[in-house]
């Protein structure tokens, strides 16, 4: 029918070649803020000298290898992971959910991974050969992930829709917050700093060995997430007309559900609560690339990715000489961002 | 001796049930027949929609639902929408979805691919101009009005190419346009491509002069199925809508009911 409709074909398809220049566009931001990141700090580099310390790191010297090695690209890398897990979770949330106020932070999974780390911290949990840290991260990651399953039970096994499913999550962000204040209550002043890193988030603890893990869980998981681009987009068209259409929704939701626990308690165990990046990533995308999931899903992942990196490139510079918190920052680079995306696009719901 | 499964669709003691409470039992319907628009009417809360989402297997029921011949019950979802499929009440999302893109994915939904030919947005371009609305393929779904998006949905329907089609109150939320339309386009979709259409109505005047067929639906059970004429009596009408109703003829052969009151 190509012949009858060559206008419109040609639309759509140049619509869909503007979209993956979206993407690329986005790709291209990304990097050049995670470089930026690499560059800016307290000892101050040329581009140039960063561009040989990454590629030759043995023409320059000891000292400007280790602090771009060390220290600054594996914040700059954890930032950007993060940020693409966080935005990852919270498009497919949004998606399964059918709510715009879906996130890993609205339903309760950074409550229950800061509650998770302060009943490691606080208690002074230890074992033998295994370093305090990833004994923290463990326990965020284990709360973090039976706070989703312990929603997905109570929502199955009271039938309920998904607004039940935002109600319960609300409950559990208010019970786990209760408990990790509870639990701030009877930390010593030691555990209580060292506390604070989880609540308020901080990137500034990543080793090459988290940054890895999260790296490798985002690469295995993303491939899985656009395989489920076209039912996903169904979905988004009403519960009842993708069942029709012969799309398995339980199983559709559990699978995402997986996913989605597997991204937040990973980005929760490791760097603390970061809240509204699950929920600007995907209103941004979607405004960016429509709702067509092969596009919305990286857009997302990519946009979550681009602030957090942007946030993270603030938190350093804001007070010369101290990284503030990133969790505080993401909210401050975040919402002008965000307020811009929805104003411009004419402000209709999404 | 042989014998001939009967065409079209069957429905034979159906049961549904939510929780404790039974909703439909020991349903016998159809059969309905290919070609034909087939009506299901009956008040509030009569179980139009409960049977019609168990015929579409969107509901767990008991008994047998055959295609011609066929029984549906034990295929799995994906399978069961290619032979029958159920279109809900609500009219699709407005989401920021291209016509065209809403096609595609009704198309892949249950596939594994992901990319698509050339030969998939054609053949979703042919469905859209038989529904009308190739002209807007391009646009974004939350643009559209509630009767371009049933349009659109419908088009994704018959994208799918099912060979029976259940339609809970298609025309419910459609001004008189597209109430028209709509069915306009399911009577000639469903003779052209020899489908088994039902459709939850409302309107008794639709049913009486547009649907070929009348199933009048009360208390669970089929109380009248036959040829509109027959089965919208003013009799059936007050065992099942508590009303009081006359059956007019026009000039021009049309009939129509004209409520007079309630019992």
């Amino acid at each position: 029918m190509t012949r009858h409709h060559p206008t419109i074909v040609q639309t759509y398809q140049s619509a869909m070649r503007h979209r993956s220049l979206v993407l690329a566009g986005l790709v291209g931001a990304l990097m050049l803020s995670i470089l930026v990141d690499c560059a800016v700090g307290p000892a101050a580099f040329s581009p140039a000298t960063l561009v040989r310390a990454i590629v030759a790191p043995s023409a320059v010297d000891a000292q400007t290898s280790l602090i771009v090695w060390q220290i600054r690209m594996p914040y700059a890398l954890m930032a950007a992971c993060v940020g693409g897990a966080l935005g990852l979770a919270g498009a497919e949330m949004q998606t399964i959910l059918a709510n715009p106020l879906a996130s890993p932070f609205t339903l309760g999974l950074s409550a229950a991974g800061a509650f998770g780390a302060s009943l490691a911290i606080v208690l002074g949990w230890h074992v033998s050969f295994v370093p305090d840290m990833w004994l923290t991260a463990g326990s965020a990651f284990v709360c973090a992930t039976l706070s989703v399953w312990f929603l997905d039970v109570l929502v199955r096994l009271r039938q309920g829709g998904t607004g039940t499913v935002i109600l319960c999550g609300v409950a559990l962000v208010f019970s786990f917050q209760a408990l990790v204040a509870l639990m701030q209550f009877v930390a010593t002043e030691d555990a209580l700093q060292n506390l604070v890193f989880w609540t308020l988030g901080s990137l500034t603890r990543t080793t090459w060995g988290t940054l890895g893990l999260l790296a490798g869980a985002l690469g295995c998981i993303f491939p899985f997430s656009l395989r489920a681009a076209w039912p996903l987009t169904t979905l988004r068209m009403g519960e009842d007309r993708a069942a029709s259409l012969g799309v398995d929704v339980p199983c559709l939701r559990r699978a995402s559900l997986v996913r989605i626990s597997l991204l937040c308690a990973l980005a929760v165990a490791f760097v603390g609560v970061i809240g509204f990046i699950g929920l600007v990533a995907p209103h941004i995308a979607r405004r960016l690339v429509g709702e067509d999931h092969r596009f919305y899903l990286p857009a997302s992942m990519l946009s979550g990715a681009f602030i957090l990196s942007l946030a993270a490139l603030v938190a350093r510079v804001l007070v010369p000489g101290v990284v503030v918190p990133t969790g505080i920052v993401t909210a401050l680079v975040g919402i002008p961002f965000f307020l811009v995306i929805v104003l411009r696009g004419g402000g209709d719901a999404p | 001796m042989t014998h001939t499964p009967p065409a079209g669709l069957v429905v034979n003691n159906l049961g549904v049930r939510y929780g404790r409470r039974s909703v439909l039992a020991g349903v016998h319907a159809g059969p309905f027949p290919h070609g034909a628009v087939c009506a299901v009417l009956g008040p509030n809360g009569s179980g139009k929609s409960t049977l019609l989402r168990a015929m579409g297997g969107l509901l767990r029921a008991t008994g047998a639902v055959t295609l011609d011949g066929v029984d549906l019950a034990p295929l799995p979802l994906p399978l069961r929408a290619q032979h029958c499929l159920y279109l809900p009440q609500a009219l699709p999302e407005p989401v920021r979805l291209n016509v065209l893109d809403a096609m595609l994915a009704a198309r892949h939904a249950t596939g594994r691919q992901s990319a698509s030919t050339t030969e998939d947005i054609d053949a979703a371009m042919a469905c859209l101009h038989d529904v009308g609305i190739a002209h807007l393929a391009t646009r974004s779904l939350h643009e559209l009005s509630g009767g371009q998006r049933q349009l659109a949905g419908l088009a994704q329907a018959l994208g799918r190419k099912p060979r029976a089609l259940l339609l809970d109150e298609p025309l419910s939320a459609l001004d008189p346009y597209y109430q028209q339309t709509v069915m306009a386009l399911l009577r000639r979709e469903t003779t052209q491509r020899g489908l088994v259409t039902i459709i939850v109505l409302h309107d008794l005047n639709m049913a009486l002069n547009q649907c070929d067929l009348a199933c009048l639906l009360h208390d669970g059970h089929i109380l009248a199925y036959g040829s509109p004429t027959d089965a919208l009596t003013p009799e059936n009408l007050r065992t099942v809508y508590r009303i009081q109703a006359r059956v007019d003829e026009g000039l021009n052969g049309q009939r129509f009911i004209s409520t007079t009151g309630v019992v």
